[in-house]
């Protein structure tokens, strides 16, 4: 006969009898395929944004690194066309935010309107999570204070001062955990930026400022 | 000869009757020194009958914001109540407090929306208050138009109101002397507009010490 439960690891909208949701996991999974990304805040004006640009001699380089609105960026890692599509719904938003209130939309807000989204992928039938986590970078509107945001595949999202997405992530964020102070000078942290992620994707030689894209965003 | 209508029965909704009943009202805001007031009439008009003495014009939405009204009572209460609750969501999911640009630019998009779907909202607005950006004083028409202004005026006393300050307006006039002009300016309309009467209340909001005080004025007549 035929069994018409669909088993827990086949839908994101079911739990697993250790209360886990297994699509996610492998949601997380594929983030974890996309190329290294990392943001740390350096001081309270500035903001370090790293990429991993894969090369690929035959493939014009990619921009890791996205502008959503002046001063705004984002990284995504994992599923590229995941990744383009929430790109494209956190510049909308901007400027919808724009037109509405007449000001630029906050860190938080984009991270939230952004999580919302990711969330409701993991609880409705029919979808699936998204394959991209997104670091969020920015300088608050009113305060005018550095601002970073990490969003998980699943949608729940923190304030963090340095973190890290896509391959070697967690080796990153152990590594960041170790060494990141606040208050760092920009050289010394691109130096810094470019050893961690050396050693976390255990490459033979170390990366250079080609392989990695960074850029370093500074208040108005 | 003419028998006056008892305008609560009256049923004629013309526009034109509307714009009878939008004008009764006289409200003006003026920035100064290191803040912004709002201050308004007490009298609700229909046509020749004073619907009310002691109408309530000006509302605070916020620690640091205020909102002069003229026109639909129940369409300003309504947009009244809508802001606050908008504006405290804004807090909420911004982590930070909104500035007076915020609620000007928020409720001139929900009333254009509404101008363009042929539902106005029959409303004139003044938005005063300080942030960290500074003092600020928004107009807002039914049409969902907004304009940026040292000082205004709105309702049907407008013209009489905004002559006085034209001519005694300064840009840093100190607290008292602001509040002098703007009873003084809200008294001519008292004075010579019928739709416009019963006393006067207001808000004044200024910064002490990095810290915005709000101060009301209520007088009796």
């Amino acid at each position: 006969m035929y069994d018409s439960r669909i088993p827990y690891d086949k839908s994101a909208a079911i739990w697993s009898p250790d209360g886990e949701l297994v699509q996610l996991s492998y949601a997380r999974k594929a983030s974890e395929k996309g190329a290294a990304a990392l943001g740390m805040i350096l001081d309270s004006k500035t903001i370090l944004l790293a990429g991993e640009t894969l090369f690929d001699p035959l493939v014009v380089k990619p921009d890791k690194i996205q502008k959503i609105d002046s001063k705004l960026f984002l990284i995504a890692s994992g599923l590229s066309t995941d990744s383009n599509l929430l790109i494209g719904q956190a510049r909308l938003v901007a400027q919808q935010h724009r037109l509405i209130y007449g000001e630029k939309i906050s860190i938080r807000a984009l991270a939230q309107r952004l999580g919302d989204l990711m969330a409701r992928h993991t609880i409705q039938g029919g979808l699936r999570p998204f394959g991209t986590a997104l670091l969020l970078a920015g300088f608050n509107p009113i305060s005018k204070e550095a601002e970073l945001f990490f969003v998980d595949n699943g949608g729940s999202y923190f304030a963090v001062n340095a973190y890290a997405a896509g391959s070697g992530n967690e080796r990153i964020i152990d590594a960041l955990r170790k060494e990141y102070k606040q208050g760092i000078a920009v050289e010394a942290a691109k130096k810094l930026v470019l050893e961690i992620i050396t050693n976390a994707l255990n490459k033979k030689e170390p990366l250079t400022e080609k392989e990695l894209e960074i850029r370093i965003l500074t208040a108005e | 000869m003419n028998y006056p209508t008892n305008p609560l029965f009256n049923n004629n909704n013309s526009q034109q009757d509307q714009m009878n009943r939008l004008k009764g009202t006289t409200g003006l805001a003026l920035k100064f020194k290191n803040g912004a007031l709002v201050v308004a009439d007490r009298r609700a008009s229909m046509g020749s009958f004073t619907a009310s003495k002691h109408a309530k014009k000006v509302h605070k939405v916020n620690d640091y914001t205020g909102i002069g009204i003229a026109g639909s009572v129940s369409d300003a209460q309504a947009l009244v109540d809508l802001l606050r609750s908008e504006l405290r969501l804004y807090q909420l999911e911004n982590n930070f407090e909104p500035s007076i640009k915020v609620a000007g630019s928020l409720l001139a998009t929900i009333m254009h929306g509404s101008f363009r779907r042929f539902q106005p909202w029959w409303v004139q607005l003044l938005v005063a208050g300080v942030d960290r950006r500074g003092s600020h004083v928004y107009v807002l028409g039914p049409d969902g138009s907004i304009s940026d202004e040292d000082f205004f005026a709105i309702g049907s006393g407008t013209l009489l109101s905004i002559g006085v300050l034209e001519h005694s307006y300064k840009p840093d006039l100190d607290k008292e002397k602001a509040k002098d002009l703007a009873i003084a300016a809200l008294k001519t309309s008292l004075a010579r507009d019928n739709a416009t009467g019963n006393g006067i209340d207001g808000l004044i909001f200024f910064k002490d010490e990095d810290q915005v005080v709000t101060e009301e004025i209520h007088i009796d007549m």
